[in-house]
């Protein structure tokens, strides 16, 4: 009989260890998993802000595309060069100037860039104040362009008793063309 | 009857923790919605468009250099009767700084010296030189200039 209440003892008491050890795993398991859900928030919450800026961003951008295009279009395309030649024998000719376009030779830019450089050699002929203007011309024209070098001269040439004088420019002009 | 009690304390947490789980699948399923579109494409359009603006607008940044035409309007502003300009070369030095040579003839020397003077008080002109030989003879010199000429 005192043997029989003994063990009931033993076996109600493991019986209340089992339980509350179950009780204790549950609820840390609970509070493990609310602790995620709050981290889980934050991220929510980073991801959103992030998925905001992006949307604005691209709102922006989408909002921007004129200004893009200005940006672009003061570049030759890549199949532009040959417009880009008559375009400069035209400023020649709007200045009274005779422009002809020596030689144009590609400048590779770095492998990862997108844009080479075109160097185009020309030489203008005219008078002092037409050969001024086609150069003014050339420097206001809607291309990133720089004038790298310039060899002017005076050509005198007598004509009867008449000294007619003549400038001839030798430039070398840079433009960026897009590959 | 402990065991009982944790029995059933256990049987009711079961439900807010199954409440939790429905939460962290929520939100799982919301972190992804909310990164897929962003990382799935569209943020690498938009840094690519970003990107490729960028090295446009940096490419496209003006040089602080002085161009022809200033360049020339000056040294016509400058010259003093008696100076005949015969030749002129430019050349870029990098991306501020310009080599200007000149060629002329000079009816004396004072006109030379005169057409130096007005040059060296040109701010943007540097080192503006004629070589001291050029004023052996005393009428009709032929004469080089040179100087470099700075942005503005």
């Amino acid at each position: 009989m005192r043997s029989h209440s003994r063990n009931s003892f033993i076996i109600s008491a493991l019986a209340a260890l089992i339980g509350v050890g179950l009780f204790v795993y549950t609820y840390m398991m609970i509070r493990g998993t609310v602790t995620e859900a709050a981290y889980l928030r934050g991220d929510l919450a980073a991801a959103l802000n992030e998925q905001t800026a992006v949307y604005g961003a691209e709102k922006t951008l989408t909002g921007s595309t004129a200004e893009l295009a200005t940006i672009d279009s003061y570049f030759v395309t890549s199949d532009g060069s040959v417009a880009f030649i008559s375009y400069l024998e035209s400023l020649g000719r709007k200045a009274g100037a005779d422009l002809s376009i020596q030689n144009i030779n590609v400048v590779a830019g770095a492998p990862a860039d997108f844009k080479d450089t075109l160097s185009v050699q020309l030489t203008i002929t005219g008078t002092w104040d037409a050969v001024v203007q086609t150069l003014a011309l050339l420097e206001q024209v809607p291309y990133h362009l720089n004038v790298a070098s310039l060899d002017m001269s005076r050509q005198d040439t007598t004509v009867g008793k008449k000294t007619v004088i003549r400038w001839q420019a030798a430039a070398i002009v840079e433009v960026l063309k897009v590959r | 009857m402990l065991f009982a009690a944790a029995l059933i304390g256990i049987g009711l947490l079961v439900a807010p923790y199954a409440l939790v789980q429905g939460q962290i699948s929520e939100l799982n399923a919301a972190i992804k919605s909310a990164t897929t579109g962003v990382n799935g494409g569209k943020l690498g359009d938009i840094q690519g468009a970003l990107s490729a603006a960028k090295a446009r607008i940096t490419a496209l940044a003006p040089d602080q250099v002085m161009v022809v035409t200033d360049v020339l309007s000056r040294l016509i502003a400058d010259k003093p009767s008696g100076i005949t300009i015969s030749g002129i070369s430019y050349q870029r030095k990098d991306v501020t700084t310009v080599a200007v040579n000149l060629q002329g003839k000079g009816v004396s020397r004072e006109a030379i010296q005169q057409f130096e003077q007005n040059l060296k008080q040109e701010k943007s002109f540097a080192g503006v030189d004629v070589p001291v030989s050029d004023f052996a003879k005393a009428s009709d010199i032929d004469f080089s200039l040179s100087f470099t000429a700075s942005g503005q």
